[in-house]
């Protein structure tokens, strides 16, 4: 989602002197879509990092890495939650925008 | 320091910061399975707007363009977020299992973290195929576009 919100701000700013209206709200929402892409990625990547720690973890150090993993897991799904509840919003809107 | 679970090899903590994330889990599920529906719905309005768009003068090719748009954004929308609603429930479903128990078996666990992981692979390959449709829209229309101009 990262890599989307960066391809539509280039292309929003490559079309700037073409069709400016268009590339503004292209640029809007690249900043839109990084706002939520941004702690999504955050998050899991510190999942994917916990997960890692408990793979290369020795005994002693397995409980305290486990116990990392499993709240990087709620953190992420928290945030994954949250974008995903901020997808069925805009979604209402945007079915509620077709037929009114 | 909190007595590790023999069975699970879950310390409290773990296994509470586990049972913590099932509402999320499950408003996530409640979230896709919702944009889903909705999706049918705007397909279908969007459909049924068609003879307004007829009579404003679109015809032949474009009408074609407009349905096939229409049912294979439908569809696309509509299977993505309703797969990964339902492994996000699935998922939850798993955890309320886990949550239940006073000392939750190991077999429960594994299972929460086993549809966990079919969560994040589905997720992971849908977006994959999202991205490369675009690399290949990008690349298309930069074709076409060359092409025009030459």
């Amino acid at each position: 989602m990262t890599l989307l919100a960066v391809i539509l701000l280039l292309a929003g700013v490559a079309g700037l002197a073409a069709n400016p209206r268009r590339a503004h709200v292209m640029i809007a929402m690249a900043a839109g879509t990084l706002v939520v892409a941004l702690p999504l990625a955050v998050v899991q990547v510190n999942y994917a990092m916990a997960l890692s720690d408990v793979a290369n973890a020795l005994d002693a150090a397995l409980e305290a890495r486990i116990e990392r993993a499993c709240s990087s897991q709620r953190n992420l799904w928290v945030v994954t939650a949250v974008v995903m509840g901020l997808g069925a919003v805009l979604a209402l809107l945007r079915t509620l925008a077709v037929f009114f | 320091m909190e007595e590790t679970d023999a069975e699970t090899g879950l310390t409290p903590r773990a296994a509470r910061a586990l049972v913590a994330t099932q509402p999320w889990a499950n408003f996530a599920g409640i979230a896709a399975i919702s944009v889903a529906l909705l999706a049918v719905v705007r397909g279908i309005g969007r459909l049924y707007r068609l003879p307004g768009a007829l009579a404003a003068g679109m015809h032949g090719h474009a009408t074609a363009v407009y349905i096939g748009g229409v049912i294979a954004g439908t569809l696309w929308v509509a299977g993505f977020n309703g797969v990964l609603g339902w492994l996000a429930l699935r998922y939850g479903g798993a955890l309320a299992g886990v949550a239940r128990a006073e000392r939750p078996p190991a077999a429960a666990v594994v299972c929460a973290f086993r549809l966990q992981h079919r969560f994040w692979r589905v997720q992971g390959i849908l977006w994959a195929v999202v991205m490369a449709l675009l690399v290949l829209g990008v690349a298309a229309a930069s074709v076409v576009l060359l092409a025009l101009h030459r």
